[in-house]
């Protein structure tokens, strides 16, 4: 049972930090590559601000955000005025500079050595309780005004200036509070795995919550939690396959991106409304099944 | 300082593209409720001038006015919200929008919410939404385009996208609207059709108009003034009949 539960909390971790992809490059168009630079400021942060300075654990987490607000406009003012291209090469870059100089200050991060013995606060219901949160106001940023601008802006950005958007400022917006949720992400997994050193937030933990974005289709929320909730089971359903995992994982995302290049949902999002028209549809079928085969109202 | 005829001063605006001089030392005024036009041959630079003016690309040399304002190095979205709108030649809408998103996305002037408003879903956020789609859909019936609100833009034809991407343009709530060839590749039934809504948009609110045009049937009967380029230089400015005998100008568009 409690595999189960691990499993279930280190899943719901990475469903935060997909979800601050989903508003970076689903909505807005941007592909950040630097994600995991995000969630290794807010882990380190959160880590050393807990064991060093005995700052109590949520508190501390909550600076490891703080930190991530403070260093993420700094590297999305230059980048941010670049072409998406090159905007993903320079988020890549940053993800790449924390990797090394996390390597670099052995006495603060314990380097390659890393850092051992970090207590455990994080739980499966505090992790639900932060996805829930996360959902909750990501899904009500895609209904606003704001979601609105971001997918002007990925539309057509341009036009976007001509309908009075502030580009710029509106990309930095959405930057900071998706590099936020990956630092949230980052804390609360420092606080569950004991160990923690600056290679497990690497270039590849940026480019797999790219990956499940655009799996579970840029358009839908819905759609990036539930790749994330399939995506990151699989690999431990085929645990028994052990070498074979990461190929069956490729195939899959391969195959998706190719049969179904809106991704695995679409536009589609799971709401009371969705729900209901289902329900509505599925009785009136049945209902003129009915009077189909009896003749009768 | 400001007489009547500065809602839009153009000064002596300059712009290089390496070797060519697209626009060179261009002058124009707009006053208010007025509907001047800018035409000349392909390549005079005509599209180039919106450019400047709404701040797309810098100006090298030379300065814009707004209502006495110097927005010469103004960013884009700044100069919209100031009350300069646009559309543009090659229509330019939202895809990933449908057809009322494109012209909400565009609303600015009155009241608004923040990043936090927004991601709780705070009352006023939910009142504020309202009063845009109130607005919104209150603009997709000026230009009877309500009944398509749910659409996809670009699953509209080619005359209904123009409707709406001038919607869209009101929607900034400008004082100067910019058009660049609004009756572009349009049958001469919605060009009869768009010119009727240039007129009657212009004439409820007093807004002015600076447009780029080709058709001689929509410029003659709508335009005040007229501004002609070639080359990058104003080779003749006056009323839609003055400008039309101006040998300079026959020059140009037919040749020696």
């Amino acid at each position: 049972m409690s595999y189960y539960m691990d499993l279930a909390t280190l899943v719901g971790i990475q469903v935060i930090a997909v979800v601050g992809v989903f508003a970076i490059s689903g909505l807005t168009g941007l592909m950040s590559l630097g994600q995991g630079g995000f969630m290794a400021i807010g882990a380190y942060t959160a880590v050393l601000t807990n064991m060093r300075l005995g700052v109590p654990w949520p508190l501390a987490i909550l600076l490891g955000m703080v930190a991530v607000c403070i260093v993420s406009p700094i590297v999305g003012y230059p980048s941010l005025r670049l072409r998406r291209d090159f905007f993903a090469i320079a988020t890549f870059g940053f993800g790449e500079a924390v990797t090394a100089l996390g390597r670099m200050f052995t006495q603060v991060t314990g380097g390659t050595m890393g850092l051992a013995g970090i207590p455990r606060f994080t739980n499966v219901w505090i992790v639900l309780f932060a996805v829930g949160a996360t959902i909750f106001m990501t899904a009500n940023l895609k209904n606003s005004r704001l979601g609105r601008n971001s997918l002007a802006i990925r539309s057509d950005e341009l036009s976007a200036e001509a309908a009075g958007i502030d580009v710029f400022g509106h990309k930095m917006k959405v930057f900071v509070y998706g590099a936020s949720l990956a630092g949230l992400a980052g804390g609360l997994q420092a606080f569950f795995i004991h160990y923690m050193d600056p290679m497990i937030f690497n270039v590849w933990t940026s480019v797999e919550q790219v990956v499940l974005v655009y799996f579970g289709g840029i358009n839908s929320l819905t759609g990036c939690v539930v790749s994330t909730l399939l995506l990151s089971a699989l690999p431990e359903a085929f645990r028994f396959a052990r070498l074979w995992r990461v190929v069956i994982y490729s195939v899959f995302v391969v195959v998706i991106l190719n049969l179904r290049p809106q991704g695995l949902l679409g536009d589609y999002e799971l709401s009371l409304a969705s729900i209901r028209g289902a329900l509505s549809n599925c009785c009136r079928s049945r209902r003129k099944r009915y009077t189909e085969s009896t003749g009768l109202e | 300082m400001m007489d009547n005829r500065d809602l839009l001063r153009i000064e002596n605006v300059d712009k290089h593209f390496g070797g060519v001089h697209a626009v060179a030392g261009f002058s124009a005024q707009v006053g208010p409720g007025q509907t001047v036009g800018l035409i000349g041959p392909n390549g005079s630079g005509k599209t180039t001038v919106f450019n400047l003016v709404t701040g797309i690309i810098p100006v090298d040399d030379g300065s814009v006015r707004f209502l006495g304002t110097d927005i010469t190095s103004w960013k884009p979205h700044a100069i919209v919200r100031a009350g300069v709108g646009r559309t543009f030649q090659n229509i330019r809408l939202f895809h990933g929008l449908d057809v009322i998103d494109n012209v909400k996305a565009a609303l600015c002037g009155g009241e608004s919410y923040g990043f936090a408003a927004a991601l709780l879903r705070t009352p006023r956020a939910r009142r504020v939404e309202r009063q845009l789609t109130e607005k919104a859909r209150d603009l997709l019936e000026q230009v009877d385009m309500l009944h398509l609100a749910e659409e996809r833009p670009q699953n509209l034809p080619y005359g209904l996208q123009r409707r709406l991407e001038m919607a869209r343009a009101l929607a900034t709530s400008p004082r100067l609207l910019l058009l660049d060839e609004p009756a572009a590749g349009l049958n001469p039934s919605e060009v009869v059709a768009i010119v009727d809504l240039i007129c009657r948009v212009r004439d409820r609110v007093g807004l002015a108009i600076f447009l780029i045009e080709h058709h001689m049937d929509v410029v003659m009967p709508i335009c005040d003034e007229v501004y002609v380029l070639n080359m990058g230089r104003t080779i003749a400015h006056g009323t839609p009949r003055e400008v039309q005998n101006d040998p300079a100008v026959l020059r140009a568009y037919l040749g020696e």
